[in-house]
């Protein structure tokens, strides 16, 4: 358990549950549900950050949210089974964090969620289903842990939220406290974006910012169409 | 910090830009001003330690009010390690660039008196829009001006 201020500024990354829903594209009620729960519903997992009034995640857990919200949408996975396969990687094989770790990806074979126990597993093994505690050895495939970069712990960590023309918008837990930043400036995108809004145009907003016209525009487009930010 | 020396860290928040115009335009009243800006004074990608390290009491850190208590991320740190910062209001961000070097440089002289208040004190910069067109600039404390706050106190 830590604090908001801890994972802020020790390098987890923070992003209040407001922040996390508009940067995974998902509903703010339904990311409060799997993260925090309802009055009916336990959580999915239980966050890492503790702080009294704050709801907040870290970046893992934000790389989590991802890989429940292409489970639920891409696959039409059942929230009761990304549940039943969280608990069995935590109390069957010790695993914290089986949707953003490079040496334990959790696949799909059929509607079942599979789980690499290491990085030399050459089969998942099943965590929900007929194949559960089995290893099995049908074709499966990787529902998400697209655009991730992973740390030498093996956790997740830098993700790749956008790119346009070689320029990308990337959320790294130890940089800006997680929030997306144009990879090559060091700027957030939402500084760039209103650079852009307020200067009247890409050009004018790089000369002040000190960055390519291109960068400007990467922030734009992505504030734009992935978060759906008016100018 | 003596009388005439202000160190001032500028957040991404801030264009670059703005440190070499400031640092110009005030070389000869002040010139053992320090300016140092998140993108320019650290190369790209600098983990957020690194530079929150550089940055002690002694600096006035420059960024922008989200408004949200829960994102505001930058003014609790600052708060937490009792390191005085001004935050822009929305107003003085959506200024733009020309806004916020007016706003610095029109509450310059005030800055220097920052150094009276209780460290990590949240300051805000704000902007007010006469009928007649023009702008002034303030720096407010808890809905105080600064020189009611340090004259009343809390």
């Amino acid at each position: 358990m830590i604090t908001f201020l801890d994972a802020a500024t020790k390098g987890c990354g923070v992003y209040t549950a407001a922040e996390a829903a508009k940067y995974a594209k998902i509903p703010i009620a339904t990311l409060n549900a799997w993260f925090f729960g309802t009055q009916k519903r336990q959580p999915l997992r239980r966050g890492a950050i503790h702080d009294d009034g704050a709801k907040a995640i870290t970046f893992v857990e934000f790389v989590e949210a991802l890989a429940i919200r292409a489970l639920r949408i891409d696959h039409n996975i059942s929230l009761q089974k990304i549940r039943e396969a969280i608990t069995t990687a935590k109390n069957q094989y010790g695993i914290d964090h089986p949707f953003a770790h490079k040496d334990h990806k959790t696949v799909l074979i059929n509607q079942d969620l599979h789980i690499f126990l290491d990085r030399n597993d050459g089969n998942p093994t099943g965590l929900t289903g007929r194949d559960k505690g089995q290893k099995s050895f049908k074709p499966c495939i990787e529902a998400y842990m697209k655009n991730l970069e992973f740390g030498d712990d093996g956790l997740a960590s830098l993700y790749t939220a956008f790119t346009h023309k070689d320029t990308h918008v990337v959320l790294k837990p130890s940089m800006q406290f997680g929030q997306p930043v144009v990879a090559e400036t060091g700027y957030s995108a939402e500084t760039l974006w209103r650079a852009a809004v307020i200067e009247g145009g890409f050009e004018r907003a790089a000369e002040v910012y000190e960055v390519t016209p291109e960068a400007v525009e990467a922030a734009y487009r992505y504030c734009n169409s992935e978060l759906g930010m008016a100018a | 910090m003596n009388d005439q020396r202000l160190r001032l860290f500028l957040d991404e928040c801030c264009s670059s830009r703005l440190v070499d115009d400031l640092k110009e335009f005030f070389a000869i009243d002040y010139p053992d001003t320090e300016i140092m800006h998140l993108t320019k004074s650290f190369p790209r990608g600098t983990d957020d330690s690194v530079w929150l390290s550089k940055i002690d009491p002694d600096w006035i850190v420059v960024t922008q009010d989200k408004g949200r208590a829960a994102s505001n991320k930058l003014p609790m740190i600052c708060q937490e390690k009792s390191i005085t910062h001004v935050v822009f209001t929305a107003a003085v961000i959506t200024s733009g660039y020309s806004g916020q070097k007016a706003a610095l440089a029109a509450c310059w002289e005030q800055l220097f008196l920052l150094r009276k208040l209780p460290g990590g004190t949240c300051v805000k910069l704000g902007v007010d829009n006469k009928n007649s067109g023009v702008r002034l600039y303030h720096l407010r404390i808890r809905g105080k001006s600064l020189s009611a706050f340090l004259e009343q106190g809390e």
